[in-house]
């Protein structure tokens, strides 16, 4: 492993105030040249203003310093004067959640976005230099592909990575800058998360400095160093990893022991709420499955696998094959509206489909059936009245039932929009990742927002990349392979080590003969993840 | 207090809206105000009509003969259309998109009421009703094509707006058709009831069905959701493409009301009115409407007062002896005005 070669960066006395509200108060900490530093926080806790700070986004108040190491050479800047430019100066580099990546230009113009063109007199790109430089970049950093192909062509992890490899392109040598991730793995399939890590791991062992910020503490547990963790602005410490657990971590960044809300057992009894046979919509091939008045379902496989196609179909916004039962009553295909009067709701899995972030919480929380406060006129009092009961009951912090959903943490809005679903009563709840880029705390909420609903009445429907939450939240997992189930599991035989091997099987036989899975994606995973 | 959480991750989940509004801007100004959120709020949702108040008061003294009654009153006659426009090119504008062909049917409306009357010698009622029908198919046409053809708004208004004008120059020979028989329509537009201009018995019910529709109905609502984000609307079960298309029928419908009112007011059916001189004004009022009442939004209250704080500042103004070239520098300059000052307030509307 790395050896200790010194400190690469230190901060002291880092605060910064947003009108009354301390962001940051006199945070200092030292993180050390080639190592995986992961920065860990709640939602809130400081970390995002931090890493705002270090890019020069954000100024800072005055009286905090910067000291950067390189090569044994040390430069103190005063934290209050950091702009971009000198934060670039300085080697940060960043490389944020939504991957800025021109999906339709070729890997090397991808690049030469981040730094400069090879050019000619006149202007004229000299592409051959162009191909060639940015072979040598791709070399450097593992990425086995062609400068010449589209970027579309990569998988999700394989993008992160060139963004990656772009932010880093243009540094002297591996020691020179500091890399900063920000949440790179939350929108990752697992198998992509395990190559992305090891990716980092090689870097690091080459020197490279890593400033990384997770809410995965799985993640964190297999990949970091050192971590540090804030809690509302507040530095709580900076550590080895050594061999602290999930529990460990969390226990650290809530402040008290987290409480996991542990899988309920529905009767075998229950009647079937949704029954499903013979499903094939988007990348599913054939699906069955029931599932019971109490019970909730877990669908486990890589991205591509089918999982979400499959509460997509059921609840209409994909075209299927096959037949959809809703508690005793065939549900006809391809309408959302129909679904929905049979009492299915989805949540999906894009955050950017998931509300209105323009409007107030009580006006998310009643826009799915806004009909319910139409009497002759919209009554806005009990509209808000019953947003405001909203925010009570899930505990979310929010100014008030007229705060925009935008002005929410991520966490938050998750539980407005999950709230709102579940007041419905719904027969069938769908959710697509129900916690991504969600804090342990609201995390464990939300589990218990989806239980006590399924409890009362319903069933659920859940899609996670996360393999602990399944654990957690499911009563029992079909493990979606290529499209069609090859495992069951119950109660005690869902482990996140008995979904991942069945997970990953190896599906070449059966993906060939399948060219509705998502071909293309499918393809970049097999090329460059494999 | 939501605290640094309120700071930090504002934009994580739903973040910039993806379509609809996206006509105010997506970058912001920075911050209006720092602080004073209840002050603050007040003074946004009625400065626009307090400026309105005080611009009266100084036009009624410092210009001799500006009587403000008088005045208000010729004014509401004579922008009686110019409102029904306004609210005709807000429709749209509501869920995100844009009707760049609402003036172009107001003059092919009036052209058509005009022709059924006299070339066909149909009775007034019927010159109405074939002028309101094809309105509301070009509407419809408009509609099907961004609506389910996905087809881009601003092109095909433009290009349905060009067609219009050609048609209607090709129709008349670009000579103006003189109304013969719409007596009586003329005559509801024109002179007071009481104080109560006549013009106001025309706008202000399709405002208040506008407003009706638009803030008290479920029909509203999921207008606006469109209007934030499409895609979640669309995941919630609205029925986005016939909503959307809904809007173009009622600004085609309102467009060509708007013409029937304006051959009324003039006596003749004028093809220089597809030409789309009045297209700006009633999207300057839309987006200055958007800074009042209900800050960041396209509202009904709004646009109407913008077209009459725009009406007044003209007048006002030539009143002190400016010249006739300032009204489409003042139309253009509000505009621009409007939808700088609605993208600021956009902005804040998300931050809190």
């Amino acid at each position: 492993m790395s050896a200790a070669r010194g400190e690469a960066l230190e901060l002291a006395g880092v605060s910064k105030n947003y009108g009354p509200t301390r962001a940051l108060r006199d945070v200092s900490f030292a993180v050390r040249s080639g190592r995986i530093h992961a920065l860990l926080g709640g939602n809130g806790s400081g970390k995002s203003t931090l890493i705002k700070v270090l890019a020069g986004v954000v100024r800072a108040e005055p009286g905090g310093t910067v000291t950067r190491t390189v090569a044994g050479r040390q430069t103190e800047t005063a934290i209050g004067d950091l702009t971009p430019t000198i934060s670039r100066g300085l080697g940060f580099r960043f490389v944020h959640q939504d991957v800025p990546i021109f999906a339709e230009l070729s890997i090397a113009e991808n690049l030469a976005l981040g730094s400069r063109f090879e050019l000619a007199p006149g202007g004229r790109i000299r592409w051959r230099r162009q191909y060639a430089r940015a072979k040598r970049v791709l070399d450097d950093f593992g990425l086995d592909v062609s400068p010449k192909e589209p970027a579309s062509r990569l998988g999700p992890a394989a993008r992160t990575l060139l963004s990656i490899c772009r932010a880093l392109q243009d540094q002297a040598d591996p020691g020179a800058a500091v890399l900063v991730l920000d949440e790179p793995t939350s929108a990752l399939p697992r198998t992509d998360v395990a190559w992305l890590l090891s990716s980092l791991r090689r870097l690091a062992d080459q020197g490279q400095t890593i400033l990384w910020v997770s809410h995965r503490l799985d993640e964190v547990c297999r990949a970091a160093d050192d971590i540090t963790v804030l809690r509302d602005g507040v530095h709580q410490g900076t550590m080895p990893l050594g061999d602290k657990t999930v529990a460990d971590l969390a226990e650290l960044i809530v402040g008290h022991p987290v409480q996991r809300v542990t899988a309920s057992s529905a009767r075998d009894d229950a009647p079937v709420l949704l029954a499903v046979s013979g499903l094939s919509a988007g990348a599913a091939q054939g699906v069955d499955l029931e599932v019971r008045q109490g019970e909730i379902l877990g669908l486990a496989g890589i991205t591509g696998s089918g999982r979400s196609s499959v509460l997509r179909a059921v609840y209409g916004q994909l075209p299927r094959q096959g037949t959809v039962i809703i508690d005793g009553t065939e549900l006809d295909g391809g309408r959302i509206q129909t679904a929905r009067a049979a009492g299915v709701r989805f949540l999906p899995e894009e955050r950017r489909l998931i509300g209105f972030a323009d409007m107030s919480v009580a006006v998310n929380a009643s826009t799915p059936d806004a009909g319910r406060y139409w009497r002759g006129f919209l009554d806005r009092r009990a509209e808000r009245k019953s947003g405001e009961d909203l925010i009570e009951q899930l505990g979310v912090r929010a100014r008030s039932a007229e705060a925009s959903l935008a002005s929410l943490s991520g966490g938050n809005q998750q539980k407005v929009l999950i709230g709102a679903a579940i007041r419905s009563e719904p027969t069938v709840l769908l959710v697509d990742e129900p916690t991504q880029g969600v804090d342990v705390g609201a995390r464990a909420d939300i589990h218990g927002l989806i239980k006590d609903a399924v409890a009362k009445r319903g069933c659920a429907v859940v899609v996670s990349s996360d393999l602990e939450e399944m654990v957690d939240l499911c009563d029992r997992v079909l493990v979606l392979v290529a499209g069609r189930v090859v495992a069951e599991l119950a109660g005690a035989e869902i482990t996140e080590l008995a979904m991942a091997s069945q997970m990953e099987q190896d599906p070449a036989g059966t993906a060939s003969a399948t060219p509705a899975a998502t071909p293309a994606a499918r393809d970049a995973d097999r090329k460059v993840v494999r | 207090m939501t605290g640094t959480a309120d700071q930090e991750d504002r934009v994580t989940a739903g973040g910039q809206p993806e379509t609809g509004q996206r006509w105010l801007g997506r970058r912001g100004f920075g911050r209006l105000r720092p602080g004073g959120r209840q002050w603050g709020g007040f003074a946004e949702r009625w400065a626009l009509f307090a400026l309105f108040v005080i611009m009266l008061i100084i036009f009624s003294v410092t210009a001799t003969g500006f009587d403000a009654t008088q005045n208000l009153q010729v004014l509401v006659g004579s922008q009686t259309p110019m409102v029904v426009l306004a609210i005709a090119a807000m429709a749209p504008l509501v869920v995100g998109q844009f009707d760049l062909s609402v003036a172009a049917i107001a003059g092919t409306a009036g052209i058509a009421m005009v022709s059924a009357i006299t070339r066909f010698h149909l009775p007034l009622g019927a010159g109405i009703l074939i002028a309101l029908v094809i309105s509301a198919l070009i509407g419809a046409f408009n509609g099907y094509l961004v609506a389910y053809l996905g087809l881009n708004a601003f092109i095909v208004t433009l290009g349905v707006s060009t067609v219009l004008q050609g048609v209607v120059q090709g129709y008349t020979g670009g000579s103006v058709l003189p109304g013969n028989g719409i007596g009586w329509l003329s005559n509801s537009l024109s002179g007071n009831v009481g104080i109560i201009p006549r013009g106001a018995f025309w706008f202000v019910p399709v405002a208040l069905v506008a407003w009706y529709l638009l803030e008290q109905t479920p029909f509203g609502r999921h207008l606006r959701s469109i209007g934030s984000n499409a895609g979640a609307a669309q995941l919630l079960g609205i029925r986005t493409r016939s909503l959307t298309l809904s809007t173009f029928v009622v600004s085609g419908l309102l467009g060509g009301l708007t013409g029937i009112l304006i051959t009324a007011q003039s006596g003749s059916a004028d093809p220089a009115v597809a030409a789309g001189g009045d297209l700006l004004s009633a999207l300057a009022a839309a987006f200055l409407g958007a800074s009042v009442f209900l800050p960041g939004l396209f509202n009904v209250a709004g646009t109407v007062l913008a077209i009459f704080f725009v009406a007044v500042l003209v007048d006002g103004l030539q009143f002190l002896g400016a010249q006739d070239w300032t009204s489409p520098v003042i139309d253009g300059a509000v505009l621009i005005g409007a939808i700088a000052v609605s993208s600021m307030l956009r902005r804040e509307r998300i931050r809190r």
